[in-house]
Formats: structure tokens, C-alpha cells, sequence
């Protein structure tokens, strides 16, 4: 479990990391965190060339909060965010979310660019961005600037619309509305492992109690993190009820295409899901009415 | 108070929580080189050809290189009658026989080279069918994996004869089906080694993370057909062992004979893939039992039938058969009833070969028993733990002999069993039970109780006749010039503590502080033979031959302080570390300096051995000691998603005499800890093409500090009558009990919804299909 041989370079500024990727667009790797590239080096899953290790350029780290949102750079550490104190109240969602993934360790370590950037349909930010409704801006020499809606990022499995050349620089996500309730919720057999099956839900109501562009993701469910876009449907413009959610619990978990793998069947994950949804509905509907504060 | 009882903190500790322990891997050596070992892509399969790029071919060694040289095959047979051979060259010869066997070795300056040069070699096969069930495997027909053998049975035994004309009128039949998952044993530390061979010395000296170094030195003796006397085999700080360093292993054959033949060190580290593909595994049982009770529960008879897969090979010393031998002999647990009949069957799988696992056999066994005990229970409708107390040998019937002829030494069963009830409060829970959780959750509760033979004596072993047995053990003790001690034990302390608690032995005989006794072991060059540290044996035996050594010194101490002082032998006493007569008083640290350098004033006929001396030392029954323990535990099962929490964990245990409590219950707590992955977590699957499917830590499932509860712990200590101080072997026990006893807890809350679960592990998955069967076929 020794990687194969390859360069390593560090660029200081974000231009230097641009002009390396031009010139080694498929042959290189860009290293943030390097807590998922590590492992694939070692088990010469991924045997680049070369490394461009973003580390050191210090202008893609760091929160930005302003009137369009919370801006959040490539290079920021998971426990950054779980460190800032005023994220609670900015985006509850991702405050929320934060704790589910890895272990503290490994958010020390790990970006928010990467894990955007390998796309593992059981991982957090893929959901958070999606149900967020973010956008992902990227550059590179050939292309420029580019801002990249969550649901075209987003291809499959492992696989984004980044280009080759393209460097992941920053996540814009939006403001949360006022009064919204949020749940995360996982299913996970160890406390820090990836979600077998996870839901995340944003709830908003207009003044006479009904759903507002209700929000259902559901992640580690098939090969991307998916809004179950029919059950908000059956949402949106209804009042919440438990046998509203049951029902849109039941149409969401339609809507996933969920895997085999060795810790759960694909009609388990499917089970998993339709469970899942239907409780973080019942638990962002508590909090968007204030009955559930932690 | 330092000596036997006391908890002090361990000596080696400071050490090894710092991080300044010295490994394996810690070791360097001028012009080291790595190895990688090139593993077999397929389970079963002849091997073809070689292709090796030729600007490599100096670098890479396959068994065309070691077999001409005179390298022999791994060779563990048991003496049992039937038992069949198998031979496994520790690079495949002709054959593979299990995804992940070595078949090549690369050399280079570093690991990274070796692993490259790996890459590049290829080798043809023609493909066999392979063996992955064990059942399978058992049956007529199937493909051999030894192909010179008649079928894939290592060894079938049998236990007892068949009862049923006895049992015919019995109230009670419970007849179960249980399975047991094929585990990877994952100590903190891999294997690892370094070899080289020491010029001066003339000796091959091999560093390696091993729990039984002289053990080690013989097998390395003869595969590689030189005397004992030219190999070192040198066991550093080891990082856990649990039983997987427990043998010779075939990269330590292959390194130490490269090492011969390119006159370089050598060096190589298990990594985390090979650990848990091409490493020995544990615990893969089958189990067909039918149990007779009366309508009270108590037990009139067990009648089983046993399957272990034992993988392609038996290993080395301990074969393929002593796990199923053993099964044979303990599936009665702490139980004493009429009648009981066992077969036993070690199966050849297309699988890595297995090791005795830290609770081997016994861990499955008492999952197995306490299912049935359960089960009985339910059929009689009383309290799990009424049945199990009907059925306990009771205490005054100590020693007994059971009805396999285990000599159960001394104990209060029923009283572990009767505390922990009330340790657990189980009025509150099935209180609880009936009032519901606000959560929706299902809550249940669960025991077990077991017995554990623990530091087995010769007869025992000479039974399995394996290629080693435990005699007596030797411990050289000396008190050096300035009154410190030095130990020197041939067993390997890798976790257990016993820098500290063999040190704590010796200060209860001779009063010399801790700080200034030392324990040097884990080397052959420098401590007496021992088969090394297994099956909870290493406090009973090697401390018992401290305390063996440490009373013959201070017999020669007082001799020497009688004349010094000019006072009768039997008027001079010994405490504290300083001999006394009447109010003459001389310290251990004079003596010593008038043997060492004052010998002018020592008296005529004083003892020539001196301070120095090897004694040797076996409890008075050879049957080893019977630690016991009743574990109890609460859980809460999310009967939608499957999820297990445990709310509770007790475990009321009777080791006998402790010497340091605090290793005792750090024993525990890791021993909980691993049983709670073999309940709920751990498994290595293969597919069909016998292909592992846990190949990372991200696959194989170890349960971290969140999913392993904060543990009670109460102590019995009833001493055994045989050992020195009356101490029992205890380092396995506390893994035996976690997953019968979560099991019985998860059934006992699924039992409102008649779903039972009888696998291991317990998965979520698992528990959803019992409901759903339950749901399906609902209790008559
Ligand atoms: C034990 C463990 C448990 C984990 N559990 C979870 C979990 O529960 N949930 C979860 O979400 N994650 C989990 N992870 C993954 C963890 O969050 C990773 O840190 C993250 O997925 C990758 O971030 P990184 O900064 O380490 O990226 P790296 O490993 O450095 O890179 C990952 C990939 O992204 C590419 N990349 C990185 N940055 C950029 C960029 N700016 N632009 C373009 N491409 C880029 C790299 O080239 C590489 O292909 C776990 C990891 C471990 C080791």
C-alpha cells in the first residue's frame, strides 16, 4: 500500500495551480485535504503523474458571508466551519451536517472543495449544496470563470462537470429563509462512517401554515445525492401532517436508484430512505415550529 | 501496597501511551532493504507460468528460488487419528489455494520499489473450482483443495455417544441452526519484521511482532533446516497479538531465507490489505444443535454438530484442528447435565488458514449454548437466567469434573449469575418493557455465563498433539549487585502489562521495589524456552515460576544474611526487602554486594549459584484454571431501521486472585470491546469465486470508542487451589460473552414481535429479516 511514483508540485498562488493543471490537465491530481486522494494513492487506485497541492494558496481558504450568502472557499477545513461559531445561524443546514462527517480528524484535514470535487453520492456536501440550491464557481485557463448549478455538478458516481483543467475555487450558497426548519438525518452503522442511507429536509410555511418550496435530499442512495422533486410536489402548498410526510416518505424513496454493496442490499437502502425521509420531515416541521431546538 | 492485589499503574506505560515503544517498524538497520509479496489474484488455481520483466528478474523470487535452496514446506499435523497433512510451501508452489496466498517476493530499497516491481509480475493460471462454504466444502463431490486428499476434512472428532433413547420422553426440544462470521483479528499493530544475520554472533537474527518467539525459532528451524542454536528470533514492543501472532508465518520463512541468500538485512510490514485478505482469520463456525430439557429447564442432554472452516492450511504450531477439538470439548459451558454427544468436523476451505482468536472456539461456543439456554427458557416460559441458574454447577460441588472431563477448579457460578441480575436491575427493565420508550424503540435485555479453561497444562496438548506443548515453564531470576532484580521470562508481554504485574509478583516475595525489577522478555537469545504467550497462560505459568524463583533467592539471601548477621537460619526473616534477626537487619542491596563484591565474607558453605538462578514451574493440575464470568447488558433495537444501542454493560467476573486489578479490568474492557464487533460489526465475507470482500477498514467493520459503552465491572476472587496466590488465567475472557449476551438482549426485544436472530454478527439487516419472517409466519 505504497503509491506508485509521481511529482509533487506546490504552487503559491492560484494562478501558478491554473497554469499546472493547463499543462498537465490529465495526468495530474489536485491535492487538498488528502484524505480521500491519500488512501487512492496508496492502494494505486489513482496513479497520477503528478500532484498539484493546493495547500499552500491561501486565497482559496476562508468564509465569506454577505447579503447573497455565505461564500465558501475550496481549501476550507470541514472543522473550520464546525469551529465558527456564527454558522448556526447563517446556514443551520450545514452546521447541522457537519458533525456527520468522518471523524474530527479527518475534518481537520479535509476540504469542503474536495469533497465536492470526488462526489461520493454518500458524502454530505453533494446533499448540502444540492438541497441548497449552491453554485460551485470553478476556473481554469481555458475556460475562465465558471459558476456551475448543484444540479448540473453533479453527474454520478465519482463524476463531476469539472473539466480537467478546472480548478474548484468556491461554493455561493444562498441565504436561509427566515423561519425555515432544517433535519439532517443518517443511518450509519458506526458513529463517522459514511451514510449508508441519509436525508436532509428544509421546511418553510407561507403565513396560513402551508409548505413552501419544500425540500427532500436524499444521499447514499444512489449514484448522486437526489431531490425527490415528486414528493416536494406532493408537499409544496400542503399542510404538514404525519400522514402528508408517510406519503411523501413513500414517494421519495420511488424516486432513488439505490445500490448493492456489502453493508446494505439496494431495497434495504430503499427502505432506509422512505424511513429516513419520514422522519426529518417530522423533525424539520418540529423546528420550523419552534417545538425542537437542539 | 504493591505486591499481588495491588493497582498500581503500569510500568510500560509510560512508554507505550507517549508513543516511545519500540516496534518492528522502529527498527533500522544499515543497507535494510523491503519486501513486497506478490499475492495470488484467485482462490483456487494451478499456477502456469511466470512472467517477470527481465530488468527485474534479479529482484524477484518465487518458490523455483527457495525449494532447490532446501526451503521446506509450513508443516502442522495434529496427532489426532485421521488428521490430514497439508503442506503449504510459504510461496505457493504448484498450486494456490487462497486469494491472497504469496506467491512471489520482491526486493528493492523501499517498500514503494518492492510494491512496483510486485506489479510487474504476472502469473498464468488455469482456474479450479473453489471451495467457499464450509458446508459445501463438507459434502461428498466437492473439489479437494489438497488434491491428494480424499475430501476436505482436516479431522472429524466425536465426543460421547447418542442419547436419544434416553431423552425420548423429554418435555423440552430446542433445535437450532448457528452461524458464526469468519473474522479478521486486526491488533493495533500488523505483523512485521526484520531479519539479518549477525556476523559475530553467527546467528540469523530475526526481529518480529510475534507473541511466542522461541516457538517461532523452531519452525523457522525447520523449514529452513538450520540448527536452533543459529537463530535468534527477537520479539520488540508488540502492538496486540490476540492470537495472530500466534504463529509462523510464511513471509517469516521467505524473508529469513532471503535474508541467508543476499546477505542484507530485510525488513517487512504487514499492511492494512493484507492483514485482512491474505492473514490467517478466526472464529467461521456452523453449528446444528438440538438440546432436551424437563419442563423446568434443566438440561438433560445437548447433541451437536460443528463446523470450522480452518481455510486452506494448518498453520503453525497450532493446526487446523484445535478450534473444532476444542468446540468438542467446551460447547457445555459452565453446565452440568447427563448427557451430551459432539461431532466435530475442521473443514479446507479456499480461504486463509486460521488462528486460535483471543477466546478461541469458546467465544462462538458460549454463543451458540447461551441461545439454547435462552431458547429453553422461552419454551418453559421463565426467566432466561432461572434456567441458566438450574443449570450452573453449583459451588459446593467444587472441583468438579464435567461430563467432557474439565476440572472446573474452584467458583461461585451461580453467584455471578444472581449478582449480575441485580446488577442490571432486571425488575426495572422488564418494567420498562411493559410501559414502552417514548421512542418507539424496542428494549430488551440479555445474560451469559461461561467458563474458561485458561494456561493449559501438557496433558491437554500432548491430547492434540500438535508440535507444541506446554511443560514446565522457566523463569531465570537475578539480583544484581546494587538490589535490583532482573527477570527473564520466554513469554512475550504485548499488552497484557507484565513488565508490571510479574514485577509486582517478585515484590511480594522479596520486598525490592518495583522500580528497580525489570522484566526482559520476548528474546530466545536471552530468556529460557516457552511456547510464549496464549491461551491466558502467562500470569498462571511464567508468574508462577517468579514467585518460584523469587522464594529459592530469598532462601539463599537469608542463608547468606543468617551468617552475615551471626544468627540461627531459621531466626532470619525476609519482608520489605530486608532480612532481619532480632534487632540485627541487613538489606537485600548488601547481601548483594558482598556475593558480588565482598566474597571473602560469605559463609563456607554458601550456595554457589548465587543470586542467579532458572526455576521452573506448573500449577499442581494440569488441567489449567476455569475463570468465569456472567456478563449482562440492556440494549434498545430501532425495530424500523435495525439499529442496536446498548444502554448497559455488566459483567461480574471471578478470575481468582488478581495480582493487579487494574490490568485485570483493562483486560476486560478490550476483551468487551472486541466481542461487541464479533456481535454486531465484524465480518470477511468472500463471493462465490472465494474472492474477500472486505478489504479495507472501511469494509471490515471494528467497532471505535462510540460504539463501545462505558463498561461495569464486579469482581469475584475466589482463588484457585492449584496456582500460585490462587490466580487464574483471564486474558481472554472478557471477549467470550458480548455477542451471546447482546444477542439474547436483542431477542429478548424482539421477542414481543416473536422475531428471533440467531447469526452473527447481529446486523441491522439481520434484525429486519427476523421481523419480517416474524411478521411472515407469526408465532403459533
Ligand atoms: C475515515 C474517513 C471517513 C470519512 N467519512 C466521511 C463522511 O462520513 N462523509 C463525507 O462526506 N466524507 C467522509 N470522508 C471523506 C472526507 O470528508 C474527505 O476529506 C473528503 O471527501 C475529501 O476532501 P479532501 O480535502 O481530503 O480531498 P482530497 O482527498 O485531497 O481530494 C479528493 C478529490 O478531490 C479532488 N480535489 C480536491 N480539491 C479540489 C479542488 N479544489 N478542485 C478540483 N478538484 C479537487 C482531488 O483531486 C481528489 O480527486 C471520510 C474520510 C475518511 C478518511
Amino acid at each position: 500500500m505504497k503509491p506508485a511514483p509521481f511529482a509533487w508540485c506546490a504552487p503559491a498562488t492560484l494562478d501558478e495551480a491554473l497554469d499546472l493543471l493547463a499543462g498537465h490537465a490529465d495526468a495530474a491530481r489536485i491535492l487538498a485535504g488528502g484524505q480521500t486522494l491519500g488512501p487512492l494513492l496508496n492502494m494505486r487506485l489513482a496513479t497520477p503523474s503528478i500532484l498539484i497541492d493546493i495547500n499552500g494558496i491561501g486565497e482559496l481558504a476562508g468564509l465569506h458571508p454577505d447579503l447573497a450568502g455565505l461564500t465558501i472557499g475550496a481549501l476550507t477545513r470541514q472543522s473550520t466551519l464546525e469551529d465558527d461559531p456564527a454558522l448556526a445561524a447563517l446556514q443551520p443546514l450545514i452546521a447541522m451536517a457537519i458533525p456527520h462527517i468522518a471523524h474530527r480528524a479527518v475534518r481537520n484535514r479535509g476540504t469542503v472543495g474536495g469533497s465536492l470535487a470526488h462526489a461520493d453520492p454518500a458524502a454530505e456536501w453533494p446533499a448540502l449544496v444540492t438541497l441548497l440550491g449552491a453554485q460551485l464557481l470553478a476556473r481554469s485557463k481555458s475556460r475562465g470563470m465558471r459558476l456551475i448549478g448543484a444540479d448540473e455538478f453533479f453527474i454520478t458516481h465519482l463524476t463531476t462537470a469539472l473539466a480537467p483543467d478546472e480548478l474548484l475555487c468556491e461554493v455561493r450558497v444562498p441565504p436561509s429563509p427566515p423561519g425555515a426548519g432544517y433535519a439532517v438525518l443518517e443511518f450509519a452503522r458506526r458513529h463517522g462512517d459514511f451514510a449508508v442511507a441519509g436525508a436532509m429536509v428544509r421546511l418553510t410555511s407561507d403565513a396560513g401554515g402551508k409548505l413552501t418550496d419544500p425540500r427532500l435530499v436524499l444521499f447514499g442512495t444512489g449514484r448522486r445525492a437526489l431531490r425527490a422533486r415528486r414528493a416536494e410536489a406532493m408537499l409544496a402548498g400542503a399542510s404538514a401532517g404525519t400522514a402528508l410526510f408517510a406519503a411523501a416518505a413513500a414517494t421519495a424513496a420511488t424516486e432513488i436508484d439505490p445500490y448493492d454493496d456489502l453493508h446494505a442490499s439496494a431495497e434495504y437502502r430503499r427502505h432506509l430512505a422512505e424511513v429516513l425521509a419520514s422522519r426529518a420531515l417530522e423533525e424539520a416541521l418540529a423546528r420550523m415550529n419552534g417545538k425542537r431546538h437542539d | 501496597m504493591f505486591g499481588v492485589g495491588a493497582r498500581v499503574r503500569r510500568k510500560e506505560d509510560d512508554r507505550l501511551l507517549r508513543g516511545r515503544g519500540r516496534f518492528v517498524a522502529d527498527i533500522a538497520l544499515v543497507g535494510m532493504r523491503e519486501l513486497a509479496f506478490v499475492r495470488s489474484p484467485v482462490a483456487h488455481a494451478r499456477i502456469l507460468s511466470f512472467d517477470i520483466p527481465e530488468q527485474v528478474r534479479r529482484q524477484v523470487f518465487t518458490w523455483q528460488d527457495l525449494e532447490p535452496a532446501g526451503v521446506r514446506p509450513i508443516r502442522a499435523a495434529s496427532g489426532l487419528p485421521g488428521f490430514k497433512v497439508s503442506e503449504q510451501p510459504p510461496l505457493a508452489a504448484d498450486k494456490v489455494r487462497f486469494a491472497g496466498e504469496p506467491i512471489a517476493v520482491t526486493v528493492a530499497a523501499t517498500r514503494a520499489e518492492a510494491e512496483d516491481i510486485a506489479s510487474q509480475v504476472i502469473a498464468e493460471f488455469d482456474e479450479l473450482p473453489p471451495n467457499v462454504d464450509m458446508l459445501a466444502a463438507a459434502a461428498p463431490g466437492a473439489p479437494c483443495v489438497h488434491e491428494h486428499w480424499s475430501d476436505n476434512i482436516f479431522l472429524e472428532t466425536r465426543v460421547g455417544q447418542s442419547f436419544e433413547k434416553d431423552v425420548a420422553a423429554a418435555p423440552v426440544r430446542i433445535s437450532r441452526s448457528i452461524r458464526t462470521q469468519r473474522q479478521c483479528i486486526v491488533p493495533l499493530e500488523g505483523k512485521g519484521l526484520v531479519a539479518h544475520w549477525d556476523r559475530q554472533a553467527e546467528q540469523l537474527v530475526l526481529y518480529t511482532a510475534t507473541q511466542m518467539p522461541h516457538i517461532v525459532r523452531s519452525g523457522l528451524s525447520e523449514c529452513l533446516g538450520l540448527p536452533l542454536e543459529a537463530i535468534r528470533v527477537i520479539a520488540p514492543d508488540v502492538g496486540g497479538g490476540f492470537g495472530w501472532k500466534g504463529l509462523l508465518q510464511p513471509e517469516e520463512v521467505v524473508a529469513a531465507w532471503l535474508c541467508l541468500h543476499l546477505g542484507c538485512p530485510l525488513r517487512w510490514m504487514e499492511d492494512r490489505r493484507e492483514h485482512l485478505v491474505a492473514a490467517a482469520n478466526a472464529r467461521e463456525h456452523h453449528y446444528e444443535i438440538t438440546a432436551y430439557a424437563d419442563a423446568d429447564g434443566r438440561l438433560l442432554g445437548v447433541d451437536a454438530d460443528a463446523w470450522v472452516d480452518a481455510g486452506a492450511y494448518s498453520i503453525y504450531p497450532f493446526s487446523a484442528c484445535l478450534e473444532a477439538a476444542q468446540v468438542g470439548s467446551i460447547l457445555p459451558g459452565p453446565y452440568d447435565f447427563p448427557h451430551y454427544r459432539c461431532r466435530t468436523f475442521s473443514v479446507c476451505t479456499n480461504k486463509p488458514p486460521i488462528v486460535p482468536f483471543r477466546g478461541v472456539a469458546r467465544a462462538n461456543v458460549c454463543f451458540a449454548m447461551e441461545q439454547i439456554i435462552d431458547a429453553i427458557a422461552a419454551a418453559v416460559g421463565r426467566e432466561a437466567w432461572e434456567v441458566r441458574l438450574l443449570n450452573l454447577v453449583p459451588p459446593e460441588k467444587m472441583p468438579f469434573d464435567n461430563i467432557t472431563g474439565k476440572h472446573f477448579d474452584s467458583g461461585d457460578y451461580p453467584e455471578s449469575l444472581r449478582r449480575a441480575v441485580a446488577g442490571i436491575d432486571l425488575a426495572s427493565v422488564r418494567r420498562r418493557q411493559l410501559q414502552g420508550e417514548p421512542d418507539g424503540r424496542l428494549v430488551g435485555v440479555g445474560f451469559a455465563t461461561y467458563c474458561e479453561q485458561g494456561a493449559h497444562g501438557t496433558a491437554v496438548y500432548h491430547g492434540w498433539g500438535i508440535p507444541m506443548v506446554p511443560g514446565y515453564e522457566q523463569v531465570q531470576a537475578r539480583i544484581t549487585a546494587d538490589g535490583g532484580l532482573e527477570l527473564r521470562a520466554g513469554i512475550q508481554s504485548h499488552g497484557q502489562g507484565m513488565e508490571t504485574s510479574f514485577a509486582q509478583v517478585a515484590h511480594e516475595v522479596l520486598g525490592i521495589p518495583l522500580e528497580r525489577i525489570r522484566l526482559v522478555h520476548g528474546d530466545t537469545g536471552l530468556t529460557p524456552y516457552s511456547t510464549g504467550t496464549w491461551g491466558s497462560r502467562s500470569m498462571v505459568m511464567a508468574g508462577g515460576a517468579v514467585a518460584t524463583a523469587c522464594r529459592r533467592l530469598a532462601d539463599r539471601l537469608r542463608r547468606i544474611a543468617a551468617h552475615l548477621l551471626q544468627a540461627r537460619l531459621e531466626d532470619v526473616t525476609l519482608s520489605g526487602g530486608m532480612l532481619q534477626s532480632g534487632q540485627a537487619d541487613i538489606t537485600i542491596a548488601e547481601i548483594a554486594r558482598t556475593w558480588y563484591l565482598a566474597p571473602q565474607l560469605l559463609p563456607a558453605d554458601v550456595d554457589p549459584g548465587g543470586l542467579e538462578i532458572t526455576a521452573g514451574y506448573k500449577p499442581k493440575s494440569d488441567h489449567g484454571t476455569f475463570s468465569y464470568a456472567t456478563h449482562a447488558a440492556v440494549v434498545a433495537v430501532d425495530a424500523e431501521v435495525g439499529l442496536v444501542e446498548i444502554l448497559d454493560y455488566l459483567v461480574v467476573e471471578d478470575a481468582g486472585t488478581m495480582v493487579n486489578p487494574a490490568i485485570v479490568e483493562g483486560q476486560i474492557f478490550g476483551g468487551v470491546a472486541q466481542g461487541i464487533g464479533t456481535a454486531l460489526y465484524e465480518c470477511s465475507p468472500y463471493d462465490d469465486a472465494g474472492q474477500p470482500m472486505a478489504s479495507t477498514l472501511m469494509d471490515y467493520l471494528l467497532p471505535g470508542f462510540t460504539e463501545v459503552p462505558a463498561i461495569r465491572i464486579e469482581h469475584m476472587e475466589t482463588p484457585s487451589p492449584y496456582t500460585e496466590f490462587g490466580v487464574k488465567g483471564l486474558g481472554e475472557g472478557g471477549v467470550i460473552a458480548p455477542s451471546a449476551v447482546l444477542c439474547n438482549a436483542i431477542n429478548d426485544a424482539l421477542k414481543a414481535r416473536g422475531a428471533v436472530v440467531t447469526d452473527q454478527p447481529v446486523t441491522p439487516a439481520r434484525i429486519l429479516a427476523a421481523l419480517r419472517n416474524a411478521r411472515a409466519e407469526p408465532p403459533p
